[in-house]
């Protein structure tokens, strides 16, 4: 019962704080408003046994990439009006594939909700996802292990030119 | 079940609290004591002085009374929430450590840790993680260049070490083979070679030479308090708060103190383990039977004790190293920290690998 209500609270926060996101001039409140989206998805994912990931998701999403983002848009030093952009073509399809991509979720999250799919009871466990990762999905792991490190190296890359 | 929650909450932040008010007088002292010098000692109540010990009601007081000045172009609301985010985060993170071994009461086994969860570890360094929020956003808000530039070295700072931090306990997590503190305590009363203790400073010497300066580093203070420089940045990230707010910071550095030195206790000094004290007494040339409560007791005082003692330890350290210049920090946490903490992984999976055959 809790539980059910905790996870409308998330929710909610969540769709709340997105809007906030989105709806803010100031960057600086952007960013603040995108952690607080990814502490509630970190509500939610807790809610739904996956421990592990709620407290990764807190760990590396709340606690180092909404910081970076932070940390990059106080040293930027814009000029706000800068940021009142005009309505072009590529903004229209923007919101075009988002509005598509919203339904389709909504279609398959629905799907979802009928079925009513319960995870098993070892769903979650650090040890389970560690063994998915290094057995099953090994090769998508190493992927973006490389991907990453691409990410890296044009970054050094990127540094160093001048 | 409720209410033990709550009875252990109220008594953990107790204890936290109060730590972290006594600290405000053992950093007055010790640092007295270190430069030779007698210390806070002038409060006094009606006569008595009892070592400068008023002094901690008398700070209270000052920064309860004292004017809170916010600078007129401040953002109102961030600079107020800012200093939440070390406070909170320091007091969440104690959540997962235990303080005593499992308790048995009337048929019920009551763990002495307000939580036990399957990832305590990772829970202790995310909730650790939200704390660089904190001097980030207060260092934006207060809109002024010193802050600023606190706030961003503090940011830098604390993202680095938590990196050089992860990778330097892998080690101990192959070791005890579990991410649950709990566990990694129980499986520290365990002796090696029959009369070792099988404490993390033991197993992983490399893992605890590195951890040291990177959970420092996490804690900003002297010799890492960059973020602070007030030879070079007035005060930081907190240049614009005044009373209580700044009391906020301050007090978050005391408890973030607490709480540094107790994981350091748990995770490298055994926690409740006394060395060869079982659950049926102690194993020393002999089983030496004593009863239940007493061990119950003597767990929890030795708990108490390592963790008074890795205070000391790090209020020494506060004391007696200068502080490192910028590019020695990024290159002790980037250079130094992080590529021996690759190497102590490596090691150490040899070494289980060559003991498992």
């Amino acid at each position: 019962m809790l539980a059910t209500m905790l996870i409308y609270i998330f929710g909610a926060l969540a769709i709340f704080s997105g809007l906030m996101m989105i709806l803010y001039r100031n960057p600086i409140h952007s960013a603040l408003w995108f952690g607080l989206v990814l502490f509630s998805l970190a509500g939610i994912y807790a809610l739904m046994q996956a421990h592990f990931l709620a407290l990764i998701q807190i760990l590396v999403y709340v606690g180092a990439i909404t910081v970076l983002i932070v940390y990059v848009i106080a040293l930027l030093n814009f000029d706000q009006r800068d940021l009142v952009g005009k309505v072009t073509i590529l903004k229209g399809i923007a919101v075009i594939v988002a509005a598509i991509l919203f339904i389709e979720l909504l279609f398959y999250v629905g799907g979802l909700y009928v079925k009513g799919i319960a995870p098993p009871p070892e769903f979650g466990k650090a040890a389970n996802i560690g063994l998915a990762t290094l057995t099953r999905y090994l090769f998508p792991f190493e992927v973006i292990s490389i991907l990453l490190l691409v990410a890296v190296v044009g970054g050094v890359y990127i540094a160093k030119k001048d | 079940m409720f209410l033990i929650v709550i009875i252990k909450i109220l008594f953990v932040v107790g204890v936290l609290l109060t730590f972290a008010a006594l600290l405000t007088w053992v950093e007055r002292k010790q640092s007295a004591v270190t430069q030779d010098r007698v210390g806070a000692n002038r409060v006094q109540i009606l006569g008595i002085r009892a070592l400068g010990l008023f002094h901690i009601i008398t700070d209270a007081l000052k920064m309860f009374i004292k004017e809170d000045y916010v600078p007129e172009k401040v953002n109102k609301f961030l600079h107020f929430i800012a200093p939440l985010f070390p406070f909170f985060s320091a007091l969440a993170v104690f959540a997962v450590i235990p303080f005593g071994s499992p308790i048995k009461i009337g048929g019920r086994i009551v763990e002495l840790s307000i939580a036990r969860l399957d990832s305590g570890l990772i829970y202790l360094f995310a909730l650790s993680s939200l704390a660089v929020l904190g001097p980030v956003i207060a260092g934006w808000a207060s809109h002024e260049k010193y802050a600023l530039l606190g706030g961003m070295r503090a940011a830098a700072q604390m993202i680095s070490y938590e990196i050089a931090l992860g990778v330097s306990i892998i080690g101990v997590i192959m070791v005890y083979n579990t991410l649950d503190i709990s566990l990694i305590v129980e499986k520290q009363g365990e002796l090696l070679f029959g009369f070792l203790p099988k404490w993390g400073i033991f197993v992983q010497p490399l893992a605890f030479l590195l951890f040291l300066p990177a959970i420092i580093a996490e804690n900003k203070r002297i010799p890492f308090d960059l973020p602070e420089g007030e030879s070079e940045i007035v005060a930081g990230y907190f240049t614009e708060y005044s009373a209580m707010r700044w009391g906020m910071f301050f007090l978050a550095e005391f408890v973030e103190v607490a709480v540094v030195a107790a994981v350091l206790t748990t995770l490298f000094f055994g926690g409740w383990q006394f060395p060869y004290l079982f659950d049926d007494g102690f194993h020393f040339f002999g089983v030496w039977h004593l009863p239940y409560w007493l061990i119950v007791i003597i767990r929890i005082l030795t708990f108490f004790a390592k963790w008074i003692f890795g205070i000391w330890f790090l209020q020494q350290v506060r004391w007696t190293f200068p502080r490192f210049r910028y590019d020695q920090l990024m290159k002790l946490g980037w250079k130094i920290i992080l590529p021996w903490g690759l190497i102590n992984i490596a090691l150490t999976a040899i070494v289980i690998m060559l003991i498992n055959g």
